[in-house]
């Protein structure tokens, strides 16, 4: 639909363009070629899928109204000719050129093995243990997935294996479940085969859902404070924004390189609200104690160093790095600094300092982020820069509330400090600008695929 | 998508129907092997909370068996969460099997022993009971074990009758039990007479 709707606004400037005689007929018609509309019928899949939903929940309905009179084996029976009828129409679709709806009937019979799964469960008292059915059901799905191919089975995987893990995680007290990051890796490696970009996102949720919910898991069972919770949660959202950004420098692997836009993407927006987080944790007053807190700070700081090493690997130049590398890296470290200070200073805990300077250091954050955004061409990056420092701002306000002299005070030099920031860096950018003339966008990533706007 | 480098589409989905259904078979077949080979053990079934209620068409079952005490047993005693456990029983006596032992790993084979295999799911510390508070040296571990014999699927309509049963401690169940300690129910017993018996197919 984006593509569409692109398409549509660059023949609309191309006309403008050809009329001012800047582009020859030929290029233009040369310049449209290279969007192409893939002219899936978006609405009739959309429709086709709730129809295919419809018909499963009719045969499901049926059958369970009918399912105690049958034989055990007449129920297999029905369920294994569901999914017959499932696949075999996916062929018959295929060949028939419907490759989209050929994908949908794939997507039911990946589904119906799973409502067979139960079913067959049911009717012989199996319940064992629940998540391996869903292990079960996700691991078919993901083989249908792949000889299909289907990328709706492929979504359908994830999600069962995602609650798989879930299960296992609470239900059978792992503390890190760590096998179903084999799982998301083999989706991974599917999604990227396929250049996928909504199964990339997918996976990368998945994936920081995950770490999320180790990290409780961890605070849980180590009696960790939610400041140290937090702080090992923003080195990592750090360590994956870094990740992701290394794997799009290496502009020989461009399909990895697709994945690390997506996973910077994600990365950065976590680590700039887990910021935020982070000072909150702060003003629940944890009892500072060092000792439970040392394993995560150490992870904080191992994370942390991890990703300095991956921001740096990831830029070509010295100025790539001090442009794109040493904010956060410094911000993330003072942050971790400033945790670990808390906690082994009860004083410094609940103290008004504590959260002026980690507000300092998230509004640095922000501004980072819009700049980069805006030196990279990444929307996101400099909407998410935005809205956290906006948001700073505001909480900073509630922080220092009741105290109005301070809080204008705070804005005061904040306001101060900013436009001195801003003179600088205009001086910086005059005297850098005549040694590479067009320097305004990023040199360091010749391959950015985040999705862009309006350049300016 | 649908590129014709791969083998034709109808191979590939013919190979996933394929597998996916001998999963199924899978399913059902270890099943029935379990049932027909296995070793018969009778297991006395407890009321549940009667807060639990009632869902959807199947009986929660909770056996004797489900929360141990490794101290007064005897045998290993540390267990985590997660980790696989093996009960041993003893099958001498008419009625219910008595737990003699728990392990951490599969234990030999005895005569009138039947080992039977669960996965811990919880680990508890707590004070002695207070009926018996010699009986169980402070503090007193308790393992609550999963042993995928705890949901009984009955006929629509049976379900709330055979639960006030169970809450009445009237039902027992029979499983079979195979040489690596999986279970299966194979009859529910109502005061010890037979009332289902679960066909191997």
């Amino acid at each position: 639909m984006l593509d569409a709707l692109y398409r549509r606004r660059l023949e609309h400037d191309l006309q403008v363009w050809r009329e001012r005689g800047w582009v020859t007929p030929e290029a233009a018609t040369a310049i449209l070629g290279t969007v192409e509309v893939d002219g899936r019928p978006r609405t009739a899949i959309i429709v086709g899928f709730l129809g295919a939903i419809l018909i499963a929940f009719a045969a499901i309905a049926f059958v369970a109204a009918n399912w105690v009179d049958m034989a055990r084996p007449i129920r297999l029976a029905i369920l294994v000719g569901g999914m017959t009828l499932c696949y075999g129409t996916a062929v018959f679709l295929n060949r028939a050129r419907h490759p989209w709806f050929a994908d949908a009937a794939v997507f039911a019979g990946a589904a119906l093995f799973g409502a067979a799964i139960m079913l067959v469960a049911q009717s012989y008292h199996i319940s064992g243990d629940y998540p391996d059915a869903l292990l079960m059901w996700g691991a078919g799905a993901l083989f249908a997935a792949v000889f299909g191919p289907s990328r709706a089975a492929l979504a359908l995987s994830i999600i069962v294996l995602g609650l798989w893990s879930w299960y296992e995680t609470f239900d059978y007290d792992w503390i890190i479940h760590w096998p179903f990051l084999i799982a998301l890796a083999l989706i991974a490696i599917v999604s990227g085969a396929w250049n996928w970009r909504q199964g990339m996102h997918l996976v990368v949720l998945a994936l920081g859902t995950w770490i999320a919910v180790v990290a409780i898991r961890l605070a849980e069972h180590l009696d960790w404070s939610a400041a140290a919770v937090a702080c090992v949660s923003m080195a990592s959202a750090l360590a994956m924004f870094a990740a992701g950004r290394y794997l799009t420098s290496r502009t020989m692997w461009p399909r990895t390189g697709r994945f690390g836009t997506v996973l910077s993407i994600y990365g950065l927006f976590a680590f700039l609200a887990l910021f935020i987080l982070l000072q909150l944790a702060m003003r629940e007053g944890p009892s500072p104690d060092y000792a439970d807190d040392r394993v995560a700070l150490i992870a904080a700081v191992v994370l942390a160093g991890a990703s300095t090493a991956f921001l740096i690997a990831a830029c070509s130049t010295v100025r790539a790095i001090v442009y794109d590398a040493a904010l956060p890296i410094i911000v993330a470290f003072a942050a971790v600094g400033l945790t670990w200070a808390a906690s082994t200073n009860a004083g410094l805990t609940d103290s008004l300092a504590l959260q002026v300077l980690l507000g300092i250091l998230a509004l640095v954050a922000g501004i980072w982020a819009v700049a980069n955004g805006n030196r990279r061409n990444s929307r996101a990056s400099a909407t998410f820069g935005l809205l956290a420092f906006a948001g700073e701002v505001l909480y900073l306000y509630f922080v220092t509330f009741g105290t109005l002299l301070n809080t204008a005070l705070f804005f005061l030099i904040g306001g101060i400090l900013l436009i001195a920031l801003a003179a600088v860096l205009v001086r910086l950018q005059r005297r850098l600008s005549p040694q590479d003339p067009g320097e305004t966008h990023a040199t360091d990533a010749p391959v950015e695929l985040v999705e862009t706007g309006d350049p300016s | 998508m649908s590129g014709g480098r791969w083998p034709g589409i109808a191979l590939r989905l013919f190979v996933v129907l394929v597998l996916q259904t001998a999963a199924l078979g899978w399913m059902i077949y270890s099943r029935a092997e379990l049932l027909r080979n296995g070793t018969e053990v009778t297991l006395t079934v407890v009321p549940v909370d009667p807060r639990d209620l009632f869902r959807g068409d199947f009986v929660r079952l909770n056996y004797a068996i489900t929360n141990l005490r490794p101290g007064v047993i005897g045998g290993d005693s540390d267990f985590l969460p997660n980790d696989p456990i093996w009960i041993v029983l003893d099958t001498s006596l008419a009625g219910a099997a008595r737990p003699t032992g728990v392990f951490k790993h599969q234990p030999p084979t005895l005569p009138e022993r039947t080992a039977i295999r669960g996965r811990v799911q919880s680990v508890y510390d707590g004070p002695p009971p207070i009926d018996d508070p010699d009986g169980c040296p402070n503090p007193c571990r308790t393992v609550r074990v999963n042993y995928g014999i705890e949901q009984y699927f009955v006929p629509e309509g049976e379900g709330r009758n055979i639960e006030n049963l169970r809450n009445d401690s009237r039902i027992s169940v029979v499983a079979a039990v195979d040489s690596d300690g999986r279970a299966a129910i194979k009859k529910l017993l109502i005061d010890g007479v037979e009332r289902y018996e679960e066909p191997l197919f």
